[in-house]
């Protein structure tokens, strides 16, 4: 923001005209209709591609070469369904500490009876872990490591599977991913010490008593699962692109670019930072090292705890209480200067973008600004028929009950909370150049409240061109409704729409498959849908599971994973076919949509409710849990090997096998193939996260095979594309040709659904795969003519597995 | 006050006072259920049912409360006395409530074990989806489906949305009863879902119609007898379109008797004589399915049960409607219906897909995961009904293996729910 230095020496602000009002000018609260409702018409959208961000592993420049060897063992170790399970169990944490935290009568910072409810929860699932890790190390220490084939190792780890714990489904899971990581671990020693590497060599003879040493790590991660849950770690905590390049050159974590705020960190980190201390500790020089890789781990933890997600829901308890007890003319501003500070302490960029300028500065224009906009809604005057005109836009019908008293008079104070924290988190997505002149901040400014009050303010107390939706009455309230902190927002409408089969294969949920996949493999649900369909907005700290529990509608209800995974984002291309509505929605950066444990602020979902259908149990006996068809890839480039893992839902196995039992391997193929085209477009189209791990050099700053190939030009990533799905599809049709039995075989095992694990040696055009990663510069001959750089075959080999894999 | 005022007010308030401990009583649920058979529901049944029998309970306890506040304001010997009848009339409401908590906490009683609960839990899901075939492509809603197990030989249905015997309420889920004998082979339940799904649409009232129409030619006594069963020929028609020849052999089994009786006809009865209700679902597999084990069936059937047996209106009956039962069967399946959307109940649920070799063509090519498989499982529940009761029908020697078979799926089906109900 500029200033002038006045002749005294004081520093004045430039003079401002009075803001631009969203509002109506009319005080009128009218009547309105009870909520229409539409039906959804049947016509396909364009479709979009989802891209997700690389898992990278590598060397960078200068790496010495024990790094290069325990990013090489992290590789190893890196594991998705650990990170799933990760996910699940603070899906779980976060929801039990949100629903217990007003019992046990805290108001914010998670507090010591809140963080003793979690560790008791954790504790069983610790000393599970615990006497597992033992018992792994016990047998390995009787075995000779070294002479082991994986085939063996592998068996070896399966004795200590965990099966009938008597522990919920997510810490099974969790323990089930703890013991393949510390497969993947031996594995990588393994692997290295045949390679000659003589660090690794050094570990083989003692590496059983190592894995024992991890038990020391289990704490310190189960630690940080407590952290999530309890709101304690910022958003925007994110795994370091280059852990180890950082860790050697001391750099502390790195917070979110730019855009969009995060809701919450990211559950990736406590993977990584575990993976980090594991091989750490491996590769410590002696028990003192190992023991400070321990401490550090508990250290590394606290150092990155934060209040700031608490403060806010405190804050914005507060500000709601302090304006609703304002009298009419009276003064907002101090309110906004004590909440505005809360708001901008959980977005990363006005966190260090404005340090330099003057935080106290920037608030205080903005709450003088934001206090002018407001006012004329401050006094019982003109709260108490906003409150009533918020009630009449479908509270009723969304509750099923009329709402009480003390529902509904804090509705005022609490929409124009909303309007100010969605005022200043556009604000921040504008980059800290707009701190920098008064008036491009007041103009960004403006225009984000205006937005901003669309969402928080009933339409008809708007202006017409800036409402969300036409003929819509709805409104997005804070959620849950009588509880002093709020988790998301819930639009008040919920609309009634019939969804045909064309229709649901058209919409992209997350992770990029199709609604009508996700009906299909998470419900069973296929054909003609009629729903009610339930709209939700992330605030800051939403976990999807927050929802899940909150929402006391058939079918949610609980955090449970398959309650939560029925939730999908909304986005303008959902909102506009399901609902005609495309303002609904709201456009959000294709992390986001990767999957369901990472959201943004303000991002938008819905939840269909469709009467008599509910989750199905998890099956008796049943491994793993129902997953749509999918794609996963690992480019190995010093083995010069690309590894495809072909999932397959249950369904889709199921029919696959029942064609092939009929010897109809076209229609067998048909399925397959469906598969690799739509994930193959998916994983490798932009930027991945998530679907695929790549080996090789990286350049110093993190990439993305995305963003990197998209330097090579859009001609080199589709020839890319269309080769991976020849080679891919080309050996799942010799497979189900030749191997028709053992694919029969797997599907007939107690898991969900199979993957077809295709392995491409030596394919061609890796080179220039692998130096468009390197970002070194392509050739005009190779760019001209990429299909000749990908001509050739690899040679080409296919195995089935039950269940999902991907490693 | 007078003495006899007095008196009188004493008895009064005393009943006042009874009635009110009695609503008490009421009030807890779990007097008429354990907690582990609420459990045994999917969630959103039980919460459906128990707001619906508190709601009842509550409305009960308000009339209770208005007794009370009517006692304390009597103080003539005219409003006690007008009192007192309205106590006369509130017990009648209390035993009505009462009736429907005890119908329900029954019904939901029965499931005594994980295993039962998880069985009936999968009668709730057969139960659902047969309707849903319908009534979904028809835009109507799928009532809520609680199936218990009870005595006897033959399965009942209390309909969705009927009123109750609280006077108040209508029913807030249909109730199937099925035997425990039937249990292992529970095409009855698809028979009772016919019932429910009938009420819905008006078919029952249509399908008379049109059998009147089909038999118009014939003695107008006769037309009108076969308009009389449409609501039992309707229910049989849908468990067969949906199961095909197990539907029919199970009811061969249901309702073998001696031939007297097997040949009764009872004047107002909905069901139709039982000689020919088995032999129209054996029509029914032949214009359907062509020959097969239902022929012998058919043969067998005739051959135990001579018509001799039966007084001579009825023979004369069973004579003259035999020759009509293929026409009666194509009307029931290939007559379009306005219930159904103008089109017939074959069109929404085909009977070809449980034809016995198609079931066998579902077997072989799912091989065994067919039954463990939860693809197959919630694709094929129905059909799986359908191949197990079929099995069931023409392997006898292998019935406990396909009776093994039969509960595992069932309760793989039926498994736990993932959230208790409250």
């Amino acid at each position: 923001m500029s200033s002038t230095e006045t002749e005294s020496g004081s520093v004045a602000t430039e003079a401002y005209s009075p803001p631009q009002t969203p509002f109506l000018e009319s005080y009128d609260l009218p009547q309105i209709e009870g909520p229409a409702t539409r039906q959804a018409e049947n016509f396909v959208p364009t479709g979009t591609q989802t891209p997700f961000v690389t898992e990278y592993y590598g060397e960078a420049p200068g790496m010495t070469a024990e790094a290069s060897n325990l990013e090489q063992l992290l590789f190893e170790m890196y594991s998705s369904e650990m990170n799933e399970a990760i996910a699940e169990m603070v899906q779980e944490g976060a929801a039990l500490a949100s629903e217990r935290a007003e019992e046990l009568g805290e108001t914010f910072g998670g507090g010591a009876t809140s963080e003793q409810l979690l560790e008791q929860w954790l504790e069983p699932v610790r000393e599970q872990a615990e006497t597992m890790l033992s018992n792994v190390a016990e047998a390995l220490t009787q075995q000779d490591v070294q002479t082991m084939s994986e085939t063996e190792l592998e068996q070896l780890f399966e004795q200590f599977e965990p099966r009938d714990t008597g522990l919920a489904p997510h810490f099974e899971n969790f323990l089930g991913g703890l013991l393949k990581k510390g497969l993947g671990l031996v594995k990588g020693v393994v692997n290295m010490a045949k390679q000659g590497i003589a660090s690794a060599i050094r570990l083989i003879p003692g590496l059983g008593p190592l894995l024992n040493k991890l038990k020391g790590l289990i704490k310190p991660l189960l630690n940080r699962v407590l952290k999530f849950a309890l709101d304690r770690l910022p958003p925007g905590l994110r795994p370091a692109g280059q852990r180890l390049a950082r860790q050697l050159l001391g750099e502390q974590l790195e917070e979110a670019p730019t855009g969009e705020a995060p809701a919450t960190a990211e559950v990736n980190w406590i993977q990584e930072q575990f993976d980090r201390e594991a091989a750490q500790l491996l590769f410590a020089a002696d028990e003192a090292e190992q023991e400070a890789v321990i401490g550090e781990s508990s250290t590394e933890t606290e150092r990155a705890d934060s209040n700031v997600v608490n403060e806010l829901q405190e804050a914005r308890a507060r500000f709601i209480e302090e304006v609703s007890n304002l009298e009419r003319g009276q003064d907002p501003t101090q309110a906004l200067e004590n909440f505005l500070p809360a708001i901008m302490a959980v977005l990363p960029l006005v966190r260090t973008g404005i340090s330099l300028i003057g935080r106290g500065n920037v608030v205080n224009f903005l709450a003088k600004y934001l206090a002018q906009l407001i006012q004329r809604y401050i006094g019982p005057e003109a709260a108490t028929p906003l409150s009533q005109a918020i009630v009449d836009t479908g509270l009723r019908m969304m509750t099923l009950e009329a709402p009480t008293q003390a529902e509904t008079r804090p509705l005022a104070g609490a929409a124009i909370a909303g309007t100010i924290e969605d005022t200043i988190r556009r604000v921040a997505e504008h980059g800290e150049a707009v701190f920098e002149s008064q008036a491009l901040l007041e103009a960004v400014a403006s225009e984000a409240f205006q937005e901003a009050a669309a969402e928080n303010f009933p339409p008809q107390l708007l202006r017409p061109e800036i409402q969300e939706a036409s003929q819509v009455q709805g409104t997005w309230v804070y959620m849950p409704l009588n509880r002093r902190r709020k988790y998301y927002k819930k639009y008040t409408q919920i609309f009634d729409v019939e969804i045909s089969p064309q229709v649901a294969a058209s919409i992209k949920t997350f992770g990029g498959t199709t609604l009508a996949a996700a009906l299909r493999d998470q419900l069973g649900v296929q054909g003609t849908v009629r729903a009610r369909m339930h709209l939700y907005q992330a605030t800051c700290g939403t976990w999807l599971s927050r929802i899940s529990k909150f929402e006391q509608v058939p079918g949610l209800g609980s955090a449970a994973r398959s309650a939560w995974s029925q939730i999908h984002p909304l986005t303008p291309e959902a909102a506009g076919t399901l609902l005609r509505q495309p303002g609904l929605g709201k456009r959000t950066s294709p992390k986001f949509l990767s999957n369901r444990n990472l959201v943004a602020v303000g991002q938008r979902f819905y939840y269909l409710e469709i009467p008599g259908v509910r989750p199905p149990s998890p099956l008796p006996g049943f491994k793993g849990r129902p997953r749509s068809s999918q794609i996963n890839l690992t480019l190995d480039f010093p083995k010069n090997e690309y590894r495809a893992f072909v999932y397959l839902s249950e369904a889709d196995a199921q029919e696959v096998a029942a064609a092939l039992r009929r010897r109809d391997v076209t229609a067998a193929v048909t399925i397959s193939r469906k598969v690799v085209i739509a994930g193959v477009r998916t994983v490798v189209g932009g930027r991945l996260r998530s679907h695929i791990k790549i080996r090789n050099e990286t350049p110093s700053q993190e990439q993305f095979l995305g963003a990197v190939l998209e330097k090579a030009g859009q001609i080199v990533l589709e020839a890319l594309i269309a080769k991976l799905i020849e080679w891919i599809g080309r050996a799942i049709a010799d497979y189900h040709q030749a191997r028709a039995d053992e694919f029969i075989r797997a599907t007939q095992d107690q898991r969900y659904g199979v993957t077809i694990v295709v392995t491409l040696r030596n394919p061609p055009g890796a080179s220039l795969v692998r130096r468009a990663l390197k970002g070194e510069s392509i050739s005009p001959l190779e760019l001209a003519n990429p299909l000749a750089v990908f001509s050739g075959l690899p040679s080409l080999s296919a195995t089935t597995v039950a269940g999902f894999r991907f490693d | 006050m007078t003495d006899e005022t007095a008196a009188l007010r004493l008895q009064v308030a005393r009943q006042v006072a009874h009635w009110r401990a009695a609503v008490v009583g009421l009030q807890d649920l779990e007097n008429f259920a354990s907690v582990s058979a609420w459990r045994g529901l999917e969630r959103y049944l039980g919460i459906a049912l128990r707001s619906h029998l508190q709601g009842a309970v509550d409305r009960l306890s308000r009339e209770c409360d208005v007794l009370a506040a009517e006692l304390r304001a009597a103080t003539t010997a005219e409003q006690l006395e007008q009192l007192r009848r309205r106590i006369l009339h509130f017990r009648t409401r209390y035993l009505q409530v009462e009736t429907a908590l005890d119908f329900y906490g029954h019904a939901i009683n029965s499931r005594t074990t994980p295993r039962l609960a998880a069985l009936l839990r999968s009668c709730d899901i057969l139960a659902t989806r047969s309707m849903e075939d319908v009534l979904v492509p028809l835009r109507r809603d799928v009532p809520p489906v609680l199936t218990y197990v009870d005595k006897g030989l033959g399965a009942s249905i209390l309909r969705a949305g009927l009123r109750l015997w609280d006077g108040g309420s209508l029913s807030p889920a249909a109730a199937i009863k099925v035997t425990r004998q039937n249990l292992y082979r529970p095409t009855a339940l698809i028979h009772e879902t016919g019932h429910q799904v009938a009420h819905i649409v008006g078919w029952n009232e249509e399908l008379a119609a049109a059998l009147s129409a089909a038999l118009a030619a014939e003695p107008p006594e006769l037309a009108a007898t076969w308009a009389g069963w449409s609501s039992e020929i309707a229910a049989d028609t849908y468990a067969f379109a949906h199961t095909g020849y197990g539907s029919v052999a199970a009811l061969h089994d249901v309702v073998s008797a001696e031939s007297p009786t097997v040949l009764r006809f009872i004047l107002g009865d909905p069901h139709p004589i039982a000689y020919l209700r088995v032999l129209l679902g054996v029509q029914m597999c032949i214009r359907f399915f062509g020959a097969g084990p239902w022929d012998d069936l058919g043969r067998a059937w005739i051959r135990v049960n001579p018509t001799s047996s039966a007084t001579p209106e009825v023979r004369a009956l069973v004579e003259r409607s035999v020759p009509l039962l293929p026409r009666i069967a194509e009307v029931c399946l290939l007559a379009p219906m306005r219930g159904f959307g103008a089109r017939p109940l074959a069109a929404l649920v085909n009977p070809i897909r449980v034809r016995p070799d198609a079931l066998e063509r579902l077997a072989r090519d799912a091989g065994p995961a067919l039954f463990t498989s939860p693809h197959w499982l919630r694709q094929e529940a129905l059909r799986l009904l359908a191949l197990s009761s079929l099995r069931a029908a023409i392997e006898p020697d292998r019935a406990t293996e396909v009776a093994h078979q039969f509960e595992d799926w069932m309760f793989r089906l039926g498994a736990a729910p993932l959230e208790q109900a409250a």
